[in-house]
C-alpha cells in the first residue's frame, strides 16, 4: 500500500475536474433543468407564525391563465410521514407532512402549492391566494427571549467523575452563560425540486446533500418500493447542512405531479428558503468551570439549550466535544430542547459543536484572565493526551502543535494583556484565540470502478459533491491507483441508482467514499489480472500478485502494457470491480477527533464603535489533505462564515408575533468581499492518520468554522474590556455597551 | 412570449431587439415586469446566470452590459439582471457566462478562476466570472492599478458563502497573467456600429406605446406628453428600487414609462453657481463630479450599495423614493439642494427641505417627475458626511448624517445637520443646528446641539438598529464633528474629508 503512504496525486494540490463547467455557466444544477411538459410549482406560504388557517380561498387563483392546480390540506394526494430513522437512512428535516392540517405552527409554513404552465403564472396566482388565519398570541419567538427551560433529553447527557463537588470544592470558580442567535445557512442555491412520475416510478432531481436517504424517504413518504423511486443531484448550490434530509417542498411538488399527471419544478425563492428550509438554533448554554489556582481544571460543566420546531425535536448537542476537550477528572454535561415557532432547525455547519466550541472556549478565556495567565498555557496546562471520555488513546492528536505554530505565526508572544493596551492611530487591536475541534467519523460504503478499453476510468458513487470537490478527490483516488492521469477519470456522483454511498454531511464524506473507491479500482485491476494471466492472456504465465499497476497499465518486470492495450488484445470493453468499506475494529482501539487553533485580530474603532476582524491564522489538524487546494480553501471559506458568527449574523424574529423579520440577503447579513480579514494564514498540518484509513484523512468541511466566534469574542474582550457572551457581537451592542 | 434571432424590424413595442453574446436577438411579447434574468433563463434558455436572492443582493445574476460610445466602441458595465428590466436590453449588447470563452479556450476571468481555485459550489461563480468580465475590459481600456478599494468595488457585489473570498481576489489579480483569449464574439469589428444602430432604432419604435407596455421616451417632451396620456404609469429609472416590489412584494408592474433614456435627464451641466444633475443620471456616471467637487458625498457613494446598483441605480430614484433610509436625501439637505420638478403642467423648482413629507410621501403630483437636481457650489462650505451600516460594502444605512457649515472668524456659520434613518423621512434638526449656529465648534456648544437631537428625534427601532442605538449613534456622531474639528487647521476653508462606517 505504499501509494498510500508515498502518493504521487493524492495529497497535491489539483484543481478542480469541475471547475470549466461551473465557470461557463454549463453545470445544470436542479434550478436550470427542464424536461417536457414541465409545469411550475409556487408555494403560499403562511404570514403568521402560529394559530390556525381558516380559511383558503383558492377560485381567483384557480381561475388565472396557465393555472392547472393547487394543492392545500383538503386536496393532496395521500402520503405517510417517513420512519424518519437516520439508521434506515430514510430521516428527513421536517416529520410533518405539508398541508397535514390547518394548524400553523410558523411563519412561512405551506398552505398551497400553486401550479401553472410558466413560473411567473405561478407567481402571480400564489399571490392571488387568500389565506385567513386566527393568530394565537402565545406564539414563542426565540429561546432566547424567554426564560423557559425546555425539555431535558437524558440521552444526550453524559458525566464522569464528580463535578458538582469538584466545584464547590474548588479554588476559582466560574459560571456564565452564552448565546448564540439563531442563523441562516444562506446557501447560494435555494432548494429546488423538479417531479417526474414515469408510470409507478418516481424521478427527482434535487438540489440535496443526500440523494440515498431522500430516495429512502421518498419511497416511504410515497409507499413505493425503493426500486421505483430515483433521486439526482449532479451540482449543487452548497448546503451546509440544510440539503441534508428531505424537506416538505419536495414532497409538495412529487404530490403535486402525481396529482396532476405532468412534471413539475418548484425553486424556492429566497425568503421562503430561509423561512422553511432550516435554520442553526439559537442556544443558551451555561458552563461552569472550577480550577485549582495553577490552573488545573477540577470540575466542567456545560449545560445546554436549543431551539426545535414545534413540529419536530431537532437536536443541535452542543455539549458533544466537551467531555474530551481537557484533562479534567469531573466533567458533565446536559441537553435540552425548547419549541419555538419557527422552521424546524436543521445541522448547520459543524452542527451542535460549533455552539459548544463557542461557550467553553469563551469561558475559558474568561478563567485564564480570573487566574492571569495566558490563555495558550491553560489550555495546554490541561492538555488531555488521550481521549479523557472514552479513555483510549487519540489515533493522532496535534493540537499543541498547532497552538504553538499557530501562535507563533501570529506573533501571539507580542500580545499586551492589557484591556485596550495595544492601539494603531484610532484603533485599538484585540487579540484572541481558541481551539477547533471536531469529530472524524466514517460510514460504510459503496463504489465502482470500470477500466474501459478507451483508456479511462469511470468511477461511481451514490454520494454527492455538495461544491466541496468531492469529484475531483474521487478522481485523484482512481488515478493514484491506476496511474490514469487525473483527466481520464470519468466520475458519477449523484444519483440514488449507484453503488449506496454517503451523505454530504458531518465531514464524513472523504473518509468514507475514497476507500470504498479504492477498494473498487483494486477489484478491478484484479479481475483485469486474471484475464491477462490466463494462458492465452498477455501475461500468461505471470503470478497475478506479482504484476504491478503503473502509469495506467499492468508491469511485470521490463514488460508494461497499458490498460487499453490489454483490455484491446482480450476483445473486453471494460473490466468492473465492485468496492465496499466501512469502519472497523478500528474505532474500539482509538478515539478518532481533529483539533486546530485560530489566533485572532480584532481593530476597534472606540469614536464610531466600528469592529474589524483584520488578521486570522490558524493551524488545522486533519491527518491528510486528499487536495490541499480544496482543504485549505475549506478552511478560509470557514473562517470567514465564522466572522458571520462572531460578529454579522443574527435571525430576527419579532417578539410579539415571532415572524422572521429579516428573510433576505439584504437584511440577514453575511460576511461580503470587504469584510475579509487583510491576513487569513491557514496552515494544514500533515500528519496521516493511518489509523483512521489507508487515505489518512480525516474530513476538513467543518472544523475550520469551531473557534473562530469565541476567538473573535475573546479578542473584542482584550480590545474593549467588554465581555459580549451572546454572538452576533453588532455594532449597535458595542455602541448601546461602549456608548 | 416568444424569441427569434432574424433580422426583422417589426415595430412591437413589447418586443426587445438586442444582441446576445454577440448575437442578435428579438423577444416578443415580454410582460414590462419581466427581468432581465427571467428573460435570459426562461424564454432564451441561458441558464447559465443564476438567481440568488432576486433582490440585488448577492450578484449571483451579474451580467454585463455593452452601450455603444461616442468613440465607436462598447463600453461595459455589470448589473443584477434580477432587478433590471427585461425590456432595458433594448438596442445593448448583453454578455452573460455563456458568451466568454473562446471554444474551448477560456476568457482570462474564466482561466484564473479555475486556476485559483475560486469556485467551490460554483453558484455564485457566473456572477462572479461577470465582474471579472467587466474589470478586465475597463482594465483594458483605461488601465490602473488594482488597488485594495478597486477590487472590493469590483467584487462587493457578489457574495461567495464558501471560499471566504480570498481566491476570488487571487484570481483577480491573476488575470492579467492568462493568455489574452478574447471572447468569439469581439473577433467581430462591426459589433459596436451594430449595436449602435439598433440602439437608434429600436428606440423609435417603443416611444408610442400603450398603456399596459413598457415605454422608453427619449426627450423631455415625450415624457411630459406621455405623463399626460398615464399620470398613473409608474416610472422606472434604474429599477433598483422599484423592481423589488415586483420580486419581493409578488406585485405585478404593468404600466411603465422608463426614464432611463430621455436625454435631458442624462446631463450633468455645470453652472457658476453649482451644477444641474439629470434625474436619470447614474451613479456611476455622477462619480467624478462627486469625487471632485464633493469628495465627501463621493465617498460616500463608495459606501452605497455595490458597483452593480451604482451602475443603473439614481439620484432621482433615491430622492423620488423618499425612503427614510435613503443615503442621498441627507446629503442634499446638507448642501441645500433644489429640485426641478415637471410635467404636462410645466415645471416647478423647490428647495429639498419641501419635498419630504410624510413617510414616503413627497410633494410630487400623480403627474409629476423629477426632472433634475441642483448642487450649490460653496467654496467656504465643509461637508461631512457619515454612513453607519453593519456591514462595510453593500448595506443599507442604520444612521447616516451629513453635516455641512462653513467657519467665519472662527464661529460656525450656515449649520446644517441632517440625518436618515432617524425618523420617518430624511431631515435636518433646525434646533441643534441653531445650539451650533454662530458659535465656537466647543463642547459647550456641542452638548447643547447633542440635547436638542435627543429632544427633537425619536427613531424607531428595527432590524437594522434599535432607538437607542440609532439616538446613540447620531450624538455620537455629532462628537465626531466636534474632535475632528478641534484636530485640523479650521481657517485654509479647505473642506475636509473624514468618511467612516460600522458593521
Ligand atoms: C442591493 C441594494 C442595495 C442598495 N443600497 C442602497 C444604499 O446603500 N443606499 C441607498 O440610499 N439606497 C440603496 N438602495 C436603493 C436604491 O438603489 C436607490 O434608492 C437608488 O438610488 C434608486 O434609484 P433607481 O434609479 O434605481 O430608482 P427606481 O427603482 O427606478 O425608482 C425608485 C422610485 O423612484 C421613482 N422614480 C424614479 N425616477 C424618477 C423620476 N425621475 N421622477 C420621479 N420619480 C422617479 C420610481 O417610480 C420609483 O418609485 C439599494 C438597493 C439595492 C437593491
Ligand atoms: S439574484 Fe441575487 S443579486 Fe440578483
Ligand atoms: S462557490 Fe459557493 S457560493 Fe461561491
Amino acid at each position: 500500500m505504499n501509494e498510500m503512504t508515498d502518493p504521487t496525486v493524492i495529497g497535491q494540490r489539483t484543481p478542480r475536474v469541475d471547475g470549466e463547467y461551473k465557470l461557463t455557466g454549463r453545470a445544470g444544477y436542479t434550478g436550470e433543468l427542464h424536461v417536457e411538459d414541465m409545469l411550475y410549482g409556487y408555494p403560499v406560504p403562511a404570514t403568521i407564525a402560529h394559530g390556525v388557517l381558516t380559511s383558503l380561498d383558492v377560485d381567483a387563483a384557480r381561475g388565472m391563465p396557465g393555472v392547472v392546480d393547487i394543492l392545500h390540506h383538503r386536496r393532496v394526494p395521500k402520503l405517510y410521514r417517513s420512519p424518519n430513522s437516520m439508521g434506515h437512512g430514510d430521516q428527513v428535516s421536517e416529520i410533518r407532512l405539508p398541508f397535514e392540517d390547518e394548524r400553523i405552527h410558523y411563519h412561512g409554513q405551506y398552505v398551497a402549492l400553486v401550479v401553472a404552465e410558466t413560473f411567473d403564472q405561478a407567481r402571480a396566482a400564489a399571490h392571488a391566494v387568500v389565506a385567513r388565519y386566527r393568530q394565537e398570541d402565545d406564539a414563542r419567538p426565540s429561546l432566547l427571549l424567554t426564560d423557559a427551560e425546555g425539555d431535558l433529553l437524558e440521552e444526550e447527557g453524559d458525566s464522569r467523575g464528580d463535578p458538582d463537588a469538584a466545584f464547590e470544592r474548588a479554588a476559582v470558580t466560574l459560571d456564565e452563560t452564552y448565546c448564540i442567535e439563531a442563523e441562516s445557512h444562506l446557501q447560494m442555491e435555494m432548494h429546488a425540486t423538479l417531479a417526474e412520475w414515469r408510470g409507478k416510478r418516481l424521478i427527482v432531481h434535487e438540489s440535496t446533500q443526500g440523494v440515498v436517504y431522500q430516495r429512502n424517504a421518498l419511497a416511504r413518504t410515497f409507499d413505493l418500493p425503493q426500486e421505483d423511486v430515483e433521486v439526482i443531484s449532479h451540482y449543487i448550490g452548497s448546503g451546509f447542512g440544510n440539503k441534508l434530509f428531505m424537506w416538505p417542498h419536495a414532497i409538495a411538488t412529487a404530490a403535486a405531479a402525481q396529482l396532476v399527471g405532468r412534471p413539475v419544478k418548484t425553486v424556492l425563492p429566497r425568503q421562503q428558503d430561509m423561512l422553511t428550509a432550516g435554520n442553526r438554533p439559537a442556544s443558551r448554554q451555561r458552563i461552569r468551570l472550577g480550577a485549582e489556582r495553577d490552573g488545573t481544571l477540577t470540575s466542567i460543566r456545560h449545560d445546554s439549550t436549543t431551539e426545535t420546531s414545534t413540529v419536530d425535536r431537532y437536536v443541535d448537542s452542543c455539549g458533544g466535544a466537551t467531555p474530551s476537550a481537557y484533562a479534567c477528572d469531573n466533567v458533565a454535561i446536559s441537553q435540552r430542547i425548547l419549541p419555538v415557532n419557527h422552521g424546524t432547525p436543521c445541522p448547520m455547519r459543524a452542527p451542535g459543536e460549533v455552539s459548544g466550541v463557542y461557550a467553553l472556549e469563551a469561558a475559558i478565556d474568561e478563567l485564564a484572565i480570573a487566574l492571569a495567565m495566558d490563555p495558550v498555557e491553560l489550555r495546554l496546562h490541561n492538555y488531555a493526551q488521550h481521549d479523557p471520555q472514552s479513555g483510549l488513546p487519540w489515533s493522532s492528536k496535534q493540537l499543541d502543535k498547532c497552538l504553538r505554530s499557530a501562535a507563533d505565526r501570529f506573533g501571539w508572544s507580542q500580545r499586551d494583556p492589557g484591556i485596550g493596551a495595544m492601539r494603531d492611530g484610532d484603533e485599538i487591536i484585540g487579540y484572541g484565540m481558541a481551539s477547533a475541534t471536531w469529530s472524524a467519523g466514517r460510514q460504510p460504503c459503496e463504489a465502482r470502478v470500470e477500466l474501459r478499453a478507451d483508456g479511462s476510468v469511470f468511477a461511481a458513487c451514490g454520494t454527492q459533491d455538495i461544491g466541496t470537490g468531492t469529484y475531483t478527490i474521487v478522481a485523484q483516488t482512481a488515478a493514484e491507483l491506476t496511474g490514469v492521469p487525473v483527466e481520464r477519470v470519468d466520475v458519477k456522483l449523484g444519483e440514488s441508482s449507484l453503488p449506496a454511498g454517503p451523505l454530504s454531511g458531518g465531514s464524513m464524506t472523504t473518509a468514507t467514499t475514497l476507500p470504498a473507491v479504492a477498494a473498487a479500482v483494486r477489484d478491478a485491476v484484479d479481475a483485469l489480472k486474471e484475464i491477462v494471466t490466463k494462458p492465452e492472456g498477455a501475461f500468461a504465465g505471470v503470478d497475478p500478485d506479482a504484476l504491478q499497476v503503473r502509469d495506467g497499465g499492468l508491469a511485470s518486470e521490463d514488460k508494461h502494457i497499458s490498460f487499453a492495450e490489454l483490455l484491446a488484445m482480450h476483445d473486453v470493453a471494460s473490466v468492473n470491480g465492485k468496492g465496499q468499506a466501512a469502519p472497523g475494529g478500528e474505532q474500539e482501539e482509538y478515539s478518532f477527533r481533529s483539533f486546530g487553533a485560530h489566533f485572532v485580530e480584532v481593530r476597534w474603532d472606540p469614536g464610531i464603535s466600528r469592529l474589524r476582524v483584520s488578521r486570522v491564522v490558524s493551524s488545522i489538524d486533519v491527518g491528510r489533505a486528499i487536495n490541499p487546494l480544496a482543504a485549505r480553501n475549506q478552511v478560509e471559506g470557514a473562517i470567514v462564515m465564522g466572522i458571520g458568527m462572531g460578529i454579522l449574523e443574527k435571525l430576527e424574529y419579532d417578539p410579539r408575533d415571532a415572524r422572521l423579520m429579516n428573510s433576505n440577503a439584504s437584511d440577514y447579513r453575511v460576511a461580503v468581499h470587504a469584510d475579509m480579514p487583510e491576513v487569513v494564514d491557514v496552515e494544514l498540518l500533515d500528519y496521516p492518520d493511518f489509523r483512521f484509513n489507508e487515505f489518512g484523512a480525516r474530513g476538513i468541511g467543518e472544523i475550520g468554522l469551531t473557534g473562530v466566534g469565541p476567538a473573535i469574542a475573546n479578542a473584542v474582550h482584550h480590545a474593549t474590556g467588554k465581555r459580549f457572551r451572546t454572538l452576533p457581537i453588532t455594532v449597535d451592542k458595542l455602541v448601546e455597551a461602549l456608548g | 412570449m416568444s424569441v427569434a434571432s432574424s433580422n426583422n424590424n417589426v415595430a412591437d413595442p413589447a418586443m426587445i431587439d438586442f444582441y446576445l453574446n454577440g448575437k442578435r436577438r428579438q423577444c416578443a411579447d415580454i410582460p414590462p415586469d419581466c427581468s432581465m434574468l427571467e428573460l435570459l433563463r426562461g424564454p432564451l434558455g441561458h441558464t447559465g446566470t443564476k438567481e440568488g436572492c432576486a433582490s440585488g443582493d448577492c450578484g449571483a445574476c451579474t451580467v454585463a452590459i455593452g452601450e455603444p460610445t461616442a468613440d465607436g466602441s462598447l463600453n461595459y458595465h455589470t448589473v443584477n439582471a434580477c432587478i433590471t428590466p427585461a425590456h432595458q436590453a433594448q438596442g445593448a449588447h448583453l454578455v452573460t457566462v455563456e458568451g466568454l470563452s473562446r471554444g474551448d479556450a477560456l476568457h482570462p476571468a474564466q482561466a484564473a478562476m479555475v486556476e485559483c481555485h475560486a469556485s467551490q459550489c460554483g453558484f455564485c461563480t457566473p456572477g462572479i466570472v461577470m465582474s471579472l468580465f467587466v474589470l478586465h475590459e475597463t482594465q483594458r481600456t483605461r488601465p490602473a492599478p488594482f488597488t485594495q478599494q478597486r477590487l472590493e468595488s469590483a467584487l462587493g457585489g457578489n457574495l461567495c458563502r464558501c471560499t471566504g473570498y480570498r481566491p476570488i481576489r487571487d484570481a483577480a489579480l491573476q488575470m492579467a497573467d492568462q493568455p489574452d483569449t478574447h471572447p468569439t464574439w469581439a473577433d467581430d469589428p462591426s459589433l459596436p456600429g451594430a449595436v449602435a444602430s439598433l440602439c437608434r432604432d429600436v428606440m423609435g419604435r417603443t416611444e408610442g406605446a400603450s398603456p399596459g407596455h413598457y415605454t422608453i421616451p427619449r426627450s423631455l417632451e415625450a415624457l411630459r406628453e406621455l405623463k399626460r396620456e398615464r399620470p398613473e404609469a409608474r416610472l422606472v429609472a434604474g429599477a433598483t428600487d422599484l423592481w423589488l416590489e415586483t420580486t419581493q412584494q409578488l406585485k405585478p408592474l404593468d404600466d411603465l414609462i422608463d426614464v432611463s433614456r430621455v436625454e435631458e435627464l442624462n446631463r450633468v451641466e455645470a453652472h457658476p453657481e453649482g451644477w444641474w444633475v439629470g434625474a436619470a443620471v447614474t451613479y456611476s456616471r455622477l462619480a467624478p463630479l462627486l469625487d471632485a467637487e464633493f469628495p465627501a458625498f463621493g465617498r460616500l457613494l463608495h459606501r452605497f450599495a455595490s458597483m452593480q446598483i451604482r451602475n443603473r441605480g439614481t439620484l432621482g430614484g433615491n430622492v423620488a423614493n423618499a425612503s427614510p433610509i435613503g443615503d442621498c436625501p441627507p446629503v442634499l439637505l446638507a448642501l441645500d439642494a433644489r429640485l426641478l420638478l415637471d410635467g404636462p403642467d410645466g415645471e416647478r423648482d423647490m428647495p429639498i427641505d419641501a419635498f419630504f413629507l410624510d413617510y414616503k410621501q413627497t410633494a410630487l403630483k400623480a403627474n409629476e417627475f423629477i426632472r433634475g437636481i441642483f448642487l450649490p457650489r460653496s467654496e467656504a462650505r465643509q461637508l461631512k458626511v457619515w454612513k453607519l451600516s453593519k456591514r462595510r460594502e453593500d448595506d443599507i444605512s442604520a444612521v447616516l448624517a451629513a453635516f455641512a457649515w462653513r467657519l467665519e472668524d472662527g464661529v460656525m456659520r450656515d449649520v446644517r445637520l441632517a440625518f436618515g434613518g432617524m425618523a420617518a423621512i430624511p431631515l435636518r434638526v433646525p434646533a441643534a443646528e441653531a445650539a451650533l449656529e454662530g458659535q465656537k465648534p466647543d463642547e459647550a456648544a456641542f452638548a447643547e446641539a447633542k440635547r436638542a437631537l435627543r429632544r427633537e428625534l425619536s427613531p424607531m427601532s428595527d432590524v437594522r438598529g434599535s432607538a437607542e442605538y440609532r439616538l446613540v449613534a447620531a450624538s455620537n456622531l455629532l462628537e465626531r464633528l466636534r474632535l475632528s474639528l478641534d484636530m485640523i487647521p479650521t481657517d485654509n476653508g479647505m473642506e475636509v474629508m473624514l468618511d467612516a462606517y460600522a458593521h
